[in-house]
């Protein structure tokens, strides 16, 4: 028996002591040069759901709550909580001695000031505001919630990242209102701080010396955060194949958004390392059911009969290390993953295609298919995709445009039948951006209203889950939109860069660059 | 002289007046709304159409337009929808990058297609005129994107002799040391360019030495160099001239692609993404800029005509 424990302590060692050597003591210092594809329009994190935003304004924003590698929402401003057995009341108790990175404690008030202007102003506010009474703070440290109704996603709606409710000093919260904070206003009490931005060139953050961690262990977005790097900047390199050459060069140090293409070459490189998203995010198509062809059920179960998925998610992304093919809303990484429904998925039948389109009445007429070349992915899931309808007998009129345009078109329901686009999984179904009504598409049935806010008002995960899985069964027969598979996004680093892809630092949507150092 | 350039001057008036107003329309004809960019894919229609409203985009076009030409006759071109600063200071910012690497890109062509143009005409059908027809056919043949492409992975990634990309500002730490970014842009701009002034140096040297007065040069014994660079390349100045000035406002607003490759922060790039970004008055002013720079160069070439050969008067 001793002899046993013996083995299995040395076993450990071994494997600890593999994994120290593989990623090394971490160090103090140097300047992490990230090539990023574009601007961020601002900083102020909370005023737009733009993902460049988000990347660069979490290290210098913190949530009340934040996501842990498997998406689940963990207190990280607050250090307890309590929800009353009524469901109606969140009581949340903060960390005391936590700074903001102008040397000000942060207390209740601050909590309260920044959530009110979550609410009032910023694109993702209208998740909480149905729900919310009213907030109140019974001491410096102790902020009270007053729900209308139970929210089984209160804290996911406060972890979420993108978009995110950060918490920010009372003064500014204020003084701003509907204004996104200037760069010099933006205080958070993150382990980065704002240093400077020259549109253009680069922006700027560094490490917050008096940042007051949370401590303990780590995972993903949540727990412990340590500033190893002096400096991060995040510089605009429009061209892809410049981010590749600048990496291999060593002009930077980390660059995203990579083509899938030049994933294989990136990945042969003993001087790189690529960094593969988990979880997944999924590309669809989503269907006009307010007016036009497709407000017809039978036509958009047509039209998923017809799809073979495989093709179109090969040539959307490439190797098979960064997709696969899953018909659950949520990946298999998830706690909200489930095969309910998926039987509709990939049939890749086109003659029943045809019979569920003749059943419809459908004649001929043109299926304006909107897709964009601003995405490449998204062009390329297009084709391959219309090649099948039309395979399958389907009148489709391809149109193609930037991505603006898209965006302007979508709103207006004469316009469009289908239009091609993504999502990140969110940490709750109940804050999937388009089961929201007013999202284009305009997906208005009773019954996906009681699903949603059964899912949202229920607390408990089992009866949640439960819910969700019938959930799933009708999105899939009733095809407001047709998920087309799991892809996995990928970041590419110099093998310098250490404490990145580990069991504490897992790569997430938004790469985060505390707990991680450069060893040159 | 003095009296044209002021009619040339106030020539520009209604110019720059036509193109602001063809700038404009153009601008706000493109689908596409910078609030819904400003927010990001997620917003909900409420809110954009509540930022569109703020930002003044909602209302008719001609009030939008009379508001930013008043704005415009007392010298300020707005403020960027995306960036958030005045226009002017957004440009301003990217115009040193500019005017060096267009600074820079001239030196490329001035030095490589003016000599290559002269020795090609001197030394017609010999060796060394085919290879420089083929090298300038290869070189305005190149996409300068596949060009910078490969100067970067030779000159960058292989032999790191450059860096690949990171030009901020010559003061900025570093200093002049900095103008190391700018060299390989500078090649992809000038190489198709020089090939370009070439060609056009080459056809006008033909012309300009089979006239007499070259042969009368050459009879009266002064030496080959002096009837080369005295007597034939000035009267082959005029459409040189032309060139190289179209060719500098070319290469100081339309550097797109040049300043995509080597991500540098120019006035190019500034265009592209502000159209992806609906910013429409950032655009406006560039293109008002572009246009003026355009009149300018053209006046100051006309000019310059002036000088160079005394037969044209004004």
């Amino acid at each position: 028996m001793l002899k046993k424990v013996v083995v299995g302590v040395l076993s450990v060692l071994l494997v600890l002591s593999v994994i120290g050597l593989a990623q090394g003591s971490p160090k103090y210092g140097g300047t992490l040069k990230v090539a990023i594809f574009d601007e961020s329009p601002m900083l102020d994190m909370s005023m737009t759901t733009a993902d460049l935003c988000t990347l660069i304004g979490h290290h210098i924003f913190e949530g009340l709550f934040e996501d842990d590698g498997n998406l689940e929402p963990r207190p990280q401003l607050v250090d307890t909580y309590e929800i009353a057995d009524d469901g109606l009341l969140a009581t949340l108790h903060l960390r005391h001695g936590v700074l903001f990175q102008n040397g000000k404690e942060m207390t209740s008030d601050d909590v309260l000031a920044s959530l009110k202007r979550f609410i009032d102003y910023t694109p993702r506010g209208p998740l909480l505001a149905p729900f919310l009474d009213h907030m109140t703070a019974s001491d410096a440290y102790t902020v009270e919630l007053y729900l209308t109704k139970p929210c089984g996603a209160l804290t996911a709606i406060l972890a979420f990242t993108n978009g995110g409710a950060i918490i920010i000093p009372k003064e500014i919260a204020e003084a701003s209102g509907d204004e996104p904070l200037a760069p010099e206003n933006c205080i958070g009490t993150g382990p980065y701080m704002f240093d400077s931005w020259l549109p253009g060139k680069y922006l700027r953050l560094v490490r917050f010396d008096d940042y007051v961690s949370r401590g303990g262990d780590a995972f993903g977005y949540w727990g412990a955060r340590t500033a190893y790097l002096d400096a991060i900047e995040f510089i605009p390199v429009p061209e892809v194949g410049t981010r590749v050459a600048g990496l291999e060069a060593g002009t930077y140090d980390y660059a995203t958004e990579i083509s899938a293409d030049l994933f294989d070459q990136l990945d042969a490189k003993a001087d790189l390392q690529t960094l593969v998203v988990n979880p997944a995010s999924y590309p669809y198509y989503i269907f006009n059911t307010k007016e036009g062809i497709m407000a017809n059920v039978k036509m958009r179960q047509a039209i998923l009969a017809a799809l073979d998925m495989t093709p179109i998610m090969q040539a959307a992304f490439g190797p098979e290390a960064l997709w696969d093919i899953s018909g659950s809303i949520y990946p298999s990484s998830t706690i909200w993953y489930s095969d309910a429904g998926t039987e509709l998925y990939n049939q890749a039948d086109p003659e029943r295609a045809k019979q569920l389109a003749a059943e419809a009445g459908y004649n001929d007429e043109p299926i304006r298919f909107m897709t964009t070349t601003s995405y490449k992915f998204m062009y390329d899931m297009a084709l391959v995709g219309v090649q099948q309808l039309e395979d399958a007998g389907f009148n489709i009129d391809l149109q193609v445009y930037d991505w603006a345009t898209v965006v302007s078109r979508r709103v207006h329901p004469e316009l469009w039948d289908i239009f091609t686009t993504n999502d990140a999984t969110v940490g709750d179904p109940s804050i999937v951006c388009w089961l929201s009504d007013a999202y284009p598409g305009w997906w208005t049935d009773p019954e996906k209203h009681r699903f949603v806010e059964e899912i949202t008002a229920t607390v408990d995960f089992d009866a949640r889950f439960k819910l969700w899985e019938e959930f799933q069964e009708f999105f899939w027969d009733q095809v407001y939109l047709i998920r087309l598979g799991d892809y996995y996004d990928y970041y590419a680093a110099t093998a310098d860069l250490k404490g990145v892809d580990t069991e504490s630092h897992p790569v997430m949507k938004y790469c985060y660059f505390w707990n991680v150092w450069l060893d040159k | 002289m003095g009296s044209y350039v002021i009619r040339r001057l106030l020539g520009m008036i209604p110019a720059m007046l036509l193109v602001s107003v063809v700038a404009f329309l153009f601008m706000h004809l493109i689908p596409g709304n910078p609030a819904a960019v400003r927010l990001g894919p997620s917003a909900t229609t409420d809110q954009i159409e509540r930022l569109t409203e703020k930002m003044g985009l909602n209302e008719p076009i001609h009030i939008q337009f009379g508001r930013w030409f008043a704005r415009v006759m007392q010298g300020d071109l707005g403020e960027s929808i995306f960036f958030q600063q005045s226009v002017l200071s957004v440009i301003g910012s990217r115009a040193e990058t500019s005017i060096l690497l267009a600074t820079l890109g001239m030196l490329v062509v001035i030095c490589v297609g003016l000599p290559l143009g002269v020795i090609s005409a001197v030394r017609r059908n010999t060796w060394i005129d085919q290879a420089s027809l083929t090298v300038s056919f290869l070189g305005a043949g190149i996409p300068d994107f596949w060009l910078g492409l490969l100067l970067m992975l030779v000159f960058a990634v292989i032999l790191g002799w450059f860096p690949t990309s990171g030009f901020t500002s010559i003061f900025a730490k570093g200093g002049i040391m900095n103008l190391r970014y700018l060299i390989l842009p500078a090649l992809t701009l000038g190489i198709p360019n020089a090939a370009l002034l070439t060609r056009l140096t080459r056809s006008s040297m033909l012309e300009v030495l089979s006239l007499d007065y070259v042969s009368t040069a050459k009879a009266k014994g002064l030496p080959e160099r002096t009837v080369i660079l005295k007597h034939a390349l000035r009267n082959c100045a005029i459409p040189i001239i032309t060139t190289i000035a179209f060719t500098l406002v070319i290469l100081m607003a339309q550097a797109v692609v040049t300043e995509s490759v080597f991500a540098l922060p120019g006035i190019g790039r500034l265009v592209i993404s502000s159209v992806l970004r609906r910013d429409y008055p950032v655009l406006q002013g560039v293109l008002l800029l572009t246009a003026f720079l355009y009149l300018f160069v053209n006046l100051l070439a006309d000019v310059a005509y002036g000088l160079l050969d005394p037969r044209i008067r004004y």
